[in-house]
């Protein structure tokens, strides 16, 4: 179906749709001189998503950010922010988005006088604004220049200007880069937590998945500027649902025989390290009853384990596996 | 457009090279002018040191201002953020340009008056039209700087660095450029096939106009219309090539 925008630049919604994404990109393609960066991207990040953009370095993640921040120009395509999709009223709703962009902050200015600036420069007239994001990020009372600051500190900050002035959507690029363990878990909480009580869109691209992975409710995944899957949290813990089960034994070609055998299990096969067998659980095997026969057949059972696929395996098995992106 | 004006005079006094240069500006007159003062002072070596004033005034006050306008604001990504916030890319070329045009327009005005305050503190008497000749220094070098100023803008907005378009404005505002470009412009070989060229040189065309505008009289009108053109061509190119500028974060 062919959507044109109306006089307002809202563009009107397909028949299946019945709510407005927050950022919706159609067809859309970016490419630099001959190089293509994205081909024909389509993506919908709803309201009260927290939607995961996955991509290795250079798939793609951060040219689509720059599209939606009006920081590069689409090749072809279109995009559209809370249904805007003409350049006057997307530039209107773009001031409904807060978003990390970097760490490019004045370098001798505090976080505070920083803040000040870009809290003026947002239009945003709360004064507490300020110290408000300040507390959020654990910046509050840290009166050095920001050149003095470590990377997990001007990343805090970076964070900090993103969410000044309450924006219902907020974009993160790599937000948890430079972090100590600490900090990743105060800002996966944080996300968590405005998404949870005050309903904030996120759009957050990072390469530490397994992150990712608690703190998404969508998910989109790119490849060589090709967007090769999008779902939903549910529906990723489905595909990656299917594991293997690993037995630890004393002899694991006993065991193999005696399931074989006693279960009819085939597939089990010895792990690399020759200590105990893997079955997939795609067989249907139980694994209560893999232990029992184990233990019944008189073998020593010293690990028993179910492995579901990590977000990082599933990527790989869209993308084409791990060895084609060392 | 409003809000990243609003901002940028939230970072005007904590941008301390700002007042840096025009107070070294103003100190280089105070100094000169007091050396030249008392009963050796003549119209002629006032006029001297005007001369080194108005060649000077433009680079000393113009890098501060142009590392406020520009560099400063480039470096710590704020076109950017107003960009992501809303803000055209023909707003932010806008803003930037009514904040060189106040600027400047503001701190050589107040430096004029500061001057010619020193010029009555000190007795200076330096002939029939006494704030003629300051006043006329004053609005080449405004002029020169705008000129200058909007030119290392358009490479500063079309690079998004800021050691290229500090160095334009410094080659420029120093005057190598134009000597350079005078010398080719004067060559037997160039007038003969185009004529004497050197004269509508920013500089010269812009020291024209000020003096004259300082003593009441219009100017020229073909010196007026290129000085026009000099200001405004820059502005468009600006515009045009940020319109095609990818922006990374």
């Amino acid at each position: 179906m062919d959507v044109q925008p109306d006089q307002a630049g809202t563009a009107p919604l397909p028949d299946n749709v019945t709510e407005v994404p927050v950022i919706r990109l159609d067809t859309v393609s970016k490419r630099y001189g001959d190089k293509p960066a994205l081909r024909e991207v389509s993506m919908s990040v709803a309201q009260g998503d927290v939607y995961g953009l996955i991509g290795r370095n250079g798939a793609g993640k951060t040219t689509i950010m720059k599209l939606i921040l009006g920081l590069s120009d689409l090749t072809g395509g279109r995009l559209l922010i809370n249904g805007a999709t003409t350049a006057k009223s997307l530039r209107t709703q773009r001031a409904t988005l807060g978003y990390l962009v970097g760490q490019s902050f004045f370098a001798g200015y505090s976080a505070r006088e920083n803040l000040e600036y870009f809290r003026r420069l947002k239009g945003v007239a709360d004064q507490n604004e300020v110290p408000r994001v300040l507390e959020l990020v654990g910046l509050a009372g840290v009166d050095a220049p920001f050149r003095k600051y470590s990377m997990g500190m001007k990343q805090r900050l970076g964070i900090a200007n993103a969410l000044l002035g309450r924006p219902r959507t907020v974009i993160l690029d790599e937000p948890i880069n430079g972090l100590d363990p600490q900090g990743i878990v105060e800002i996966r909480e944080l996300i968590a937590e405005l998404n949870r009580d005050q309903g904030t869109t996120f759009l957050v691209s990072s390469h530490i998945l397994s992150e990712l992975a608690l703190v998404a409710t969508h998910f989109g995944f790119i490849d060589e500027g090709r967007l090769v899957a999008e779902m939903s949290a549910a529906e990723l813990s489905d595909a990656t649902g299917v594991g293997n089960l690993t037995v630890g034994t004393d002899d694991p070609d006993a065991a193999r025989r005696l399931l074989a055998a006693q279960l009819q299990v085939t597939t089990a096969s010895l792990t690399p390290n020759g200590t105990g067998i893997t079955i997939p659980l795609s067989s249907g095997v139980d694994p209560a009853a893999v232990a029992r026969t184990l233990v019944n057949g008189g073998l020593e059972l010293h690990e028993l384990h179910v492995a579901r696929m990590s977000l990082e395996d599933f990527y790989f098995s869209l993308t084409g596996g791990a060895e084609r992106h060392a | 457009m409003r809000d990243y004006l609003w901002a940028d005079a939230y970072r005007m006094p904590r941008y301390l090279p700002l007042w840096t240069g025009f107070a070294i500006a103003l100190a280089l007159y105070l100094g000169a002018t007091y050396l030249i003062s008392g009963p050796a002072f003549t119209p002629e070596t006032y006029a001297s040191v005007l001369a080194v004033f108005g060649s000077l005034l433009p680079l000393v006050a113009g890098l501060s201002l142009i590392g406020f306008v520009y560099s400063h604001d480039v470096r710590a990504g704020a076109m950017k953020v107003a960009i992501g916030r809303g803000v055209s890319r023909r707003g932010v070329v806008g803003v930037k340009t009514v904040e060189l045009l106040t600027l400047t327009v503001l701190g050589l005005g107040l430096l004029f008056v500061l001057c010619a305050a020193w010029d009555a503190v000190l007795g200076l008497d330096p002939g029939p039209a006494p704030l003629a000749g300051l006043l006329g220094v004053t609005l080449a070098a405004t002029l020169q700087l705008l000129i200058y100023g909007l030119i290392a803008g358009c490479v500063a907005f079309a690079r998004q660095e800021t050691t290229a378009s500090t160095t334009v404005f410094a080659l420029l505002a120093s005057g190598v450029f134009e000597v350079i470009l005078g010398l080719v412009l004067s060559q037997d070989a160039v007038v003969d096939a185009v004529g004497d060229l050197s004269r509508f040189l920013p500089r010269n065309l812009t020291s024209e106009l000020g003096h004259a505008w300082a003593t009441g009289d219009p100017g020229s009108f073909l010196g007026f219309t290129l000085v026009a053109g000099y200001l405004l061509l820059p502005v468009l190119l600006t515009r045009y090539l940020f319109d095609r500028t990818e922006l990374d974060f």
